[in-house]
């Protein structure tokens, strides 16, 4: 077993939070983050890419394999209540729709999802 | 419920029984909905009785049925007996077994747990190799049957409806040809998992529709998952987990309508819904109908708590005093309400019965939806219940505008002033 999942493991069966992102819309998500990681103690935020002032709320940065890994399983079953995974695939209806028609505000979304 | 998940239910059952001796526990359901209170009439029907009901709303404790009172998932250590362990069970008929199974695990509820409908094949909470391989192997099952679908439509664009629900088919179908012109979509198949709701997506288009088994179908939405098709979509609110629309009822009251319109679609929210094309044919027996003085009653819905007979008998009462004429619609092995006479017309030609009728009164269910445009008095009735786990009552999301009367179920109705 890969040490990602390892810590994936140990995060669910202590019950914490784990969001996971995949977004080109990056400065939204960047105030999203930001947002979740203020506002909720028991999340870990793991992500691949991150920009300049975005590493101090970043618990775990991805390499391309492990974000490839963990999307595979993601997408394989539910295996957890406890992941938290945005992504704007375009096969499937997601929350940030909200927010393009201006039924959500960003602050809502974050609320949402947690 | 559906009658194959009734008989599903009723075999793991009758598997229980033959393996556990269920009248020496405390027996528990979790969750308050429609399939633990038929699960209660079964075990009753087997001469056993619940102990209570767990569910974590607020708004459902101290609510009783058959005697079996809805109490706090964290009140069952103090209710199962000196040895939780072995003098108690708990029994789910719920899509969310999965986390309800943590939940009691976390309070430290040690006693058995057992899923009496498989309700949820996309969920496992496990990361043991032998559940990653079974998903695996469930994941490529659904590509295979992909693969067949699209050799029997080559090029065509797939659409997935993952549950059985007609409302949830008519309002994605109401708003369907915004979104394929939107992105540019073509040829279109649909893919369902009852014959009835090919009929609900027959009312838009003579579309190709495809039936699988529930179980069949969920693979193959898996299987879009999985290899990230983007040549399918999966056209629902909640279902399977990877959408997370219904997070934002946790924050916000948003209408069914705005759900499938902005958040399933994305599509601007002044978008007008399509209207059907079908829906307009005859039903054989039209003309016995006494036109305008006759009332169509619809009091199933297979995912939404019963309302109280008295208020179907009271309504039976007014309408038969004032020169009505009384019908049940049933299907199956429904049975009309008592002084009605029962009527089954198919989806499409629901419309010509409930408009040469006159009135429709009928429990919020998908079929309300299909008949929104008939030209008739329309009354929907609701349950109090909360949609989900969330705040809202079912009524604020569920509200139709092209009915004459939405209305709470519980309140004394009076019918002379609709």
């Amino acid at each position: 077993m890969s040490e990602v999942i390892k810590e994936l493991k140990e995060a669910m069966q202590s019950g914490t939070n784990i969001f996971i992102y995949n977004l080109d819309e990056m400065g939204f998500l960047n105030r999203l983050v930001q947002d979740i990681k203020e506002r909720h103690r028991n999340i870990l935020i793991w992500s691949r890419q991150v920009d300049g002032d975005m590493e101090k709320v970043i618990d775990r940065m991805l390499s391309a394999e492990e974000m490839s890994e963990l999307l595979l399983l993601y997408r394989r079953y539910e295996f957890t209540d406890k992941l938290i995974f945005i992504s704007d695939d375009l096969y499937y209806p997601n929350i940030l729709n909200y927010v393009r028609q201006g039924l959500l505000s960003k602050e809502e979304v974050t609320e949402a999802l947690l | 419920m559906e009658k194959k998940q009734y008989l599903e239910m009723v075999e793991s059952l009758t598997s229980l029984m033959s393996e556990i001796d269920l009248a020496k526990k405390h027996i528990f359901l979790f969750g308050h909905c429609n399939a633990s209170l038929e699960l209660i009439d079964l075990l009753e029907a087997k001469g056993l009785q619940a102990s209570a009901i767990l569910d974590n709303s607020d708004e459902k404790q101290g609510r009783e049925y058959r005697g079996v009172e809805v109490v706090y998932p964290k009140q069952i250590n103090e209710l199962s007996g000196d040895n939780p362990k072995e003098d108690s069970i708990v029994l789910i008929a719920s899509r969310f077994y999965e986390s309800m199974h943590k939940q009691l695990r976390e309070l430290g509820y040690e006693g058995p747990v057992r899923k009496v409908i498989d309700y949820n094949t996309y969920a496992d909470y496990s990361l043991s190799d032998e559940t990653i391989n079974r998903m695996q192997l469930r994941e490529q099952a659904g590509e295979r049957l992909t693969k067949d679908l699209e050799e029997k439509y080559p090029g065509y664009f797939k659409v997935f409806f993952p549950f059985n629900a007609l409302g949830d088919v008519y309002l994605a179908m109401s708003y369907w040809p915004h979104f394929a012109q939107k992105r540019s979509i073509g040829k279109t198949v649909f893919c369902v998992p009852a014959p009835v709701l090919a009929d609900v997506v027959h009312l838009f288009g003579n579309y190709p529709v495809e039936i699988y088994e529930q179980k069949l179908l969920d693979s193959m939405i898996q299987a879009a998952i999985y290899t990230q098709d983007k040549d399918s979509y999966i056209a629902h609110h909640d279902r399977p987990y990877v959408i997370n629309l219904h997070r934002a009822l946790y924050v916000k009251k948003i209408p069914m309508e705005l759900i499938y319109r902005c958040g399933v679609f994305g599509l601007e929210r002044d978008t007008e819904p399509v209207l059907p094309k079908g829906g307009t044919e005859r039903f054989s027996d039209l003309d016995s109908i006494p036109k305008g003085k006759s009332v169509i009653f619809s009091p199933y819905a297979k995912s939404v708590t019963a309302i109280d007979d008295k208020v179907w008998k009271n309504a039976i009462a007014f309408y038969a005093e004032n020169g009505f004429k009384c019908y049940t619609n049933v299907v199956g092995d429904e049975k009309p309400l008592d002084g009605t006479e029962p009527i089954s017309p198919t989806i499409a030609q629901l419309r010509s019965v409930i408009e040469q009728a006159g009135t429709f009164v009928g429990i919020r269910s998908g079929l309300c939806d299909v008949i929104r445009n008939a030209n008739a008095k329309k009354i929907a009735l609701y349950p109090d219940y909360n949609y989900c786990d969330t705040q809202w009552k079912a009524i604020d999301i569920y509200w139709i505008d092209q009915f004459d009367y939405n209305i709470l179920a519980t309140e004394e109705i009076e019918w002379e002033k609709l």
